[in-house]
């Protein structure tokens, strides 16, 4: 078997990261379905190639929430983060070759990172772009895109339009300096180790001198 | 009108001292002098400034108003030496500033005086602990706090009495006491207010190379600071809001 890995959600400020592992035997599999970087697909064929792949591939994913990344950030680099779940979706599913996205500025670094975390070795191709260049980390990113975009769903349900939870998000933004004005705190679903969140929180702190 | 001549250093200490603060400010250029007053975008900085005739090795002028984008100006000073004498002309429709020194002569549209903030009023304080201190003293604990944290608290101890600076970050914080040997109170009393260090890092650069700078300190209030540029011939004062933390 040979898998891709992608993650979705690593720069944003609100709502899990999800890394997905995608396994095939016969790489016939994916040309049929026009699988694509997850970027490149409307949600609804994202969601239309999901369900055939959560059905025909090997699959496997890992969640990482707000609370876990704010404690492990003060000990390891988020690019540590991600390479942890990359090595775990490839553990889960043990192919003879695995292809990744580098989330590393040097790619064949990152594949040495990786390869050290295995317990269990297999080849590993780690690339920038990875998901452009083989339909199997495409297949991954678009597992890692549907179940990210089902966890922001969630929390759009509970919390209202949140936006895609990203910083460069006015409507982001937008919710969380609302939340944080109405609640003195940011909310559960936010990375409080972000830059974001701490700027909001010091505005709410910050007195005008018309307050005097 | 203003005609004037002034040398480097000083116009320098001058556009520096707003450059902390504004980015554009409304200058009242008057007989005895020029004068500013003008708060940041956010309403938490605030900047009097006035400069006496005397501050200018020439100085001839009538009541006008001019805008000065002070961050072109701050840019025309990086061409100019350090001892370089700048002449400085107002236009007769005071519309353009002219700037020269040695063979450079700069043109500069002023800002139109309608479109910049109306000169805020100061608040009423009552800032009951008054401290001097040099400048580089207290700009150097802001560049130690800034190592650490985004606030440093200025505290006042009226019992030792001591004044001291404590930044306290995620994981590391840093103190700096202060007695009698190191600074005078002028005024005992007990303060305590936290300031955001991005704000005090610009004016910390300004302030460091000031001999002595008043600090006026209450409790949860703005802090001023009061601090002379121009060998004495210019008076600052900057006021910040505190931070309130709520615990």
């Amino acid at each position: 078997m040979i898998c891709g890995v992608d993650e979705a959600g690593k720069g944003a400020v609100l709502g899990p990261m999800v890394v997905a592992t995608a396994g095939i035997t016969d790489p016939g599999l994916l040309d049929s379905l026009g699988v694509r970087d997850s970027k490149k697909l409307t949600p609804r064929k994202r969601e239309e190639i999901y369900s055939v792949l959560i059905e025909d591939c090997a699959h496997h994913v890992v969640y990482i929430s707000p609370e876990e990344i704010d404690s492990v950030l003060s000990l390891i680099s988020m690019n540590m983060v991600v390479a942890q779940a990359h090595a775990a979706c490839v553990e889960a599913l043990h192919p003879i070759t695995a292809y990744l996205d580098a989330c590393d500025v040097n790619a064949a670094r990152y594949a040495r990172t990786i390869g050290a975390l295995l317990l269990h070795p297999c080849e590993i191709i780690a690339e920038h772009r990875a998901d452009s260049t083989y339909p199997i980390v495409a297949a991954a990113s678009i597992i890692a895109k549907v179940e990210r975009d089902r966890a922001i769903a969630d929390l759009a349900s509970e919390y209202g339009d949140i936006g895609s939870g990203y910083p460069s998000d006015t409507k982001t933004i937008r919710f969380l300096r609302q939340y944080i004005l109405e609640q003195g705190i940011s909310p559960p679903c936010a990375r409080k180790s972000w830059k974001t969140v701490s700027t909001l929180l010091s505005e709410l702190k910050q007195t005008s001198l018309s307050d005097f | 009108m203003l005609k004037a001549t002034i040398d480097a250093d000083t116009f320098r200490e001058l556009i520096d001292a707003i450059s902390a603060l504004v980015g554009e400010c409304r200058l009242h250029v008057s007989e005895s002098g020029i004068a500013t007053r003008a708060v940041d975008t956010s309403n938490v900085a605030m900047i009097s400034l006035e400069l006496d005739a005397a501050a200018f090795q020439t100085y001839s002028a009538t009541q006008t108003e001019i805008g000065l984008d002070i961050a072109k100006m701050k840019n025309i000073l990086g061409m100019v030496g350090k001892n370089d004498p700048i002449d400085l002309e107002l236009d007769a429709e005071g519309r353009k500033l002219s700037v020269s020194f040695k063979s450079y002569r700069y043109s500069i549209s002023l800002l139109d005086t309608k479109t910049i903030r109306k000169d805020p009023n100061p608040p009423t304080l009552n800032l009951p602990a008054v401290v001097k201190v040099t400048g580089e003293v207290l700009n150097n604990a802001i560049k130690a706090a800034s190592v650490v944290s985004d606030k440093i608290a200025f505290k006042i101890d009226p019992t030792k009495p001591a004044f001291t600076m404590i930044a306290e970050g995620d994981t590391d914080n840093i103190k700096l006491e202060l007695g009698k040997d190191e600074i005078e109170f002028v005024q005992v009393a007990e303060a305590r207010s936290l300031f955001s260090l991005d704000y005090l890092k610009d004016m910390g650069k300004v302030i460091g190379r000031s001999n002595l700078i008043e600090i006026q300190l209450g409790i949860d209030h703005p802090v001023q600071f009061l601090f002379t540029i121009a060998q004495d011939s210019g008076r600052v004062t900057y006021l910040l809001a505190p931070r309130i933390e709520a615990d």
